[in-house]
């Protein structure tokens, strides 16, 4: 019984694993990208202003005049918009900016999107930004998928989710020596390295893949599991949001203020809010619902406790007093438990070392993907070996092709969209999904090119290119605007720099790895050109006698 | 910041000990064939076992319950991806803790 059922779990480990690994594997590299969405946000936004906290010790008068600036200057643009949101400088994004819902109008040819500017602190000007989809952009995409509908993204990631799940407890399953081998890595030894290399990449960072595996599919299971709403509440859109409405309600605090009704502006919400939260920083107010019945101001702390983010506080004027409505968290536990997994698998909470620790997870749950692909093909050239079928092995040929296109080749795409937003001109029309098609088309671009080599030469071409690629967008950087490493440095722009500096990393690693291919193969053809020689003298001696 | 480093230690010696409790890993890092014998492997794996449990309660006592246990796992995958490549690539780094065992 036991080894029959070990033999279906690895069938099933196999195949499950294969079924999605491509999408797995675009899933995994471009969600640990975005647990760096502000950082890369930053850098492809080169026109922001940093601000650094410790240049203005006298931090509300200095406070006072943004608010000036950008209440002047949102009267001015978004006069008709019904919310506006003023962001001051927080731990992640150091700087200041207004961003506000833009109407759609059919005359001005605008549609319904938001706006924002940086405000440069020093002269008190507003900046244009350019149009950019940005970290989010990249971010989203691992679970929207994006050139397909929402509905049918999110499907597919949750199937994915699901065959992943499966594939960590089959594998769990089959994995005999789980503790005996937990640091067994073993380079030198061919199918066996590989294995070896892939049981390291999951199970030191088995509890991540697990939690990161099961949290996300929590996180889409409205919509997985739309029925059990359809069941209690009714099919569509109006029902569904009643049952949002109940699950997520929240426990809320009101309280009247002796502010003023008619003194109620941004200037006294700032000073109300950093008066009565002392330790807190603000990062954003909010006007929203503006010139509505409904007008009030949101604000939002740059702070977290244990996982949560200090929660917010909402000014409005009820029965012609100013009151306070502070939220206490969600209500149901249901909810609550809901928001448990949902922040871990965001790691919002996350100081600089802890978001290196879940991005460096992410990208070993890719590498375990991708070294499951490379199992895959081992295993099967090594029987196509054995059968001398060498029809079946075309296929594998072509699958192995695309492997390589894959690996490598996203990477290359997230670099060409980072390049992307340098090159293209500022000026373009859709400059933002242009960001995108440049995504895709140097991911294209990959697969056709490895589809015309051979493999053997697809994985040191394409890890080159991905070397070059990371090498030249620092270069880039420093051509197309007035950041270098150098002086970003110099001017405390750590996001800036460290973005450069990681990109600088990367290039090495991948040059590492062209570096070690290279070797192997010396390796190799010293053994072949051995054993030939050996073949020879071999043959020659028999020779002799005769 | 402290507390990372405390806790980054803990683990890195708590997982050394625990994988040196293996004669496997034992004779990589002496460059000799040996079994170890059953009170040292004993040994290794009570101390490692518990510096990890110390690990654990020091980043609790730091960082609360929830994001105690984000902060262990997080910095036991680091390690432990650390020390399987230190034993695969440069085992005689770790050459100090059986000459230490000696002198003992």
């Amino acid at each position: 019984m036991r080894p029959r059922f070990r033999q279906s779990m690895n069938w099933l480990h196999t195949w499950a694993g294969f079924a999605v690994a491509w999408l797995l594997y675009f899933i995994f590299v471009t969600g640990s990208a975005g647990y760096f969405e502000n950082e890369i946000d930053r850098w492809m936004k080169p026109e922001i202003t940093v601000v650094n906290s410790n240049d203005n010790p006298d931090g509300n008068t200095n406070a006072y005049q943004v608010l000036e600036i950008a209440e002047q200057q949102l009267n001015q643009l978004a006069s008709d918009s019904p919310q506006w949101y003023i962001r001051f400088p927080a731990t992640r994004e150091p700087f200041m900016g207004i961003s506000w819902l833009q109407l759609a109008d059919s005359e001005s040819k605008k549609t319904k999107q938001w706006r924002q500017k940086s405000i440069n602190p020093e002269n008190g000007s507003a900046v244009a930004i350019r149009e950019t989809g940005g970290g989010h952009t990249l971010y989203r995409m691992h679970y929207n998928l994006h050139y397909i509908p929402k509905i049918f993204g999110y499907i597919l990631t949750s199937l994915a989710g699901m065959f992943m799940l499966i594939g960590l407890v089959t594998g769990v399953v089959i994995h005999k020596k789980i503790f005996f081998e937990f640091f067994t890595f073993r380079p030198q030894k061919g199918m066996r390295a590989w294995l070896d290399i892939h049981n390291v990449l999951s199970v030191l960072p088995l509890p991540f893949h697990l939690m990161i595996t099961y949290s996300g599919l929590i996180l889409l299971m409205t919509v997985t599991m739309s029925n059990v709403i359809d069941v209690t509440y009714g099919e569509g859109k109006a029902n569904h949001l009643k049952f949002y409405k109940v699950a997520h309600s929240e426990i809320k605090e009101n309280k009247a203020i002796t502010l003023l009704p008619e003194d109620l502006s941004l200037k006294t919400v700032f000073d109300d809010a950093s008066t009565r939260y002392k330790n807190q920083k603000i990062s954003f107010i909010g006007l929203i619902d503006r010139g509505s019945k409904n007008e009030h101001y949101d604000i939002f702390f740059d702070h977290f406790t244990g996982i949560a983010l200090a929660s917010s506080v909402e000014y409005r004027i009820k029965d012609h007093q100013v009151e306070i409505e502070i939220s206490r968290g969600k209500a149901g536990s249901a909810a609550r438990v809901y928001e448990l997994f949902e922040r871990l698998h965001e790691g919002l909470f996350a100081d600089i070392y802890l978001r290196w620790l879940y991005f460096i997870s992410g990208l070993l749950g890719a590498g375990m993907i991708a070294t499951g692909m490379m199992l895959w093909i081992l295993k099967r050239q090594k029987n196509a070996c054995k059968d001398n079928k060498s029809s079946r092995f075309n296929i594998i040929t072509l699958i192995e092709k695309i492997n390589v296109a894959v690996i490598i080749g996203l990477p290359i795409a997230i670099a060409g969209y980072f390049f992307s937003n340098r090159l293209l001109p500022i000026t373009m029309v859709n400059r933002a999904d242009w960001e995108i098609h440049c995504f895709f088309i140097s991911w294209l671009a990959c697969l056709c090119f490895c589809l015309f080599r051979q493999s053997e030469n697809a994985w040191k071409n394409m890890l080159t290119i991905a070397a070059t690629s990371y090498a030249l967008l620092p270069v880039v950087n420093l051509i197309t605007t007035d950041h270098d490493i150098i002086s970003s440095i110099q001017k405390d722009d750590w996001i800036m720099a460290g973005f450069d500096l990681s990109m600088l990393l990367f290039s090495a690693i991948f040059t590492v790895a062209v570096l070690l291919i290279n070797k192997n193969r010396q390796h190799k053809k010293s053994i072949n050109s051995h054993l030939v020689a050996e073949k020879k003298s071999a043959i020659t001696s028999e020779e002799r006698p005769s | 910041m402290s507390s990372i480093i405390l806790q980054i230690i803990l683990l890195l010696l708590g997982f050394t000990l625990l994988s040196l409790s293996m004669s496997r890993h034992f004779s990589q890092v002496t460059n000799k064939r040996q079994r170890l014998a059953k009170s040292t492997v004993w040994l290794f794996r009570m101390l490692g076992y518990g510096l990890i449990i110390v690990s654990v309660l020091v980043a609790i006592n730091a960082w609360g319950v929830v994001l105690g246990l984000v902060y262990c796992f997080g910095t036991a995958m680091l390690v432990t991806l650390l020390l399987s490549l230190i034993l695969a690539y440069r085992p005689r780094w770790l050459s100090v803790i059986p000459k230490m065992m000696k002198l003992m």
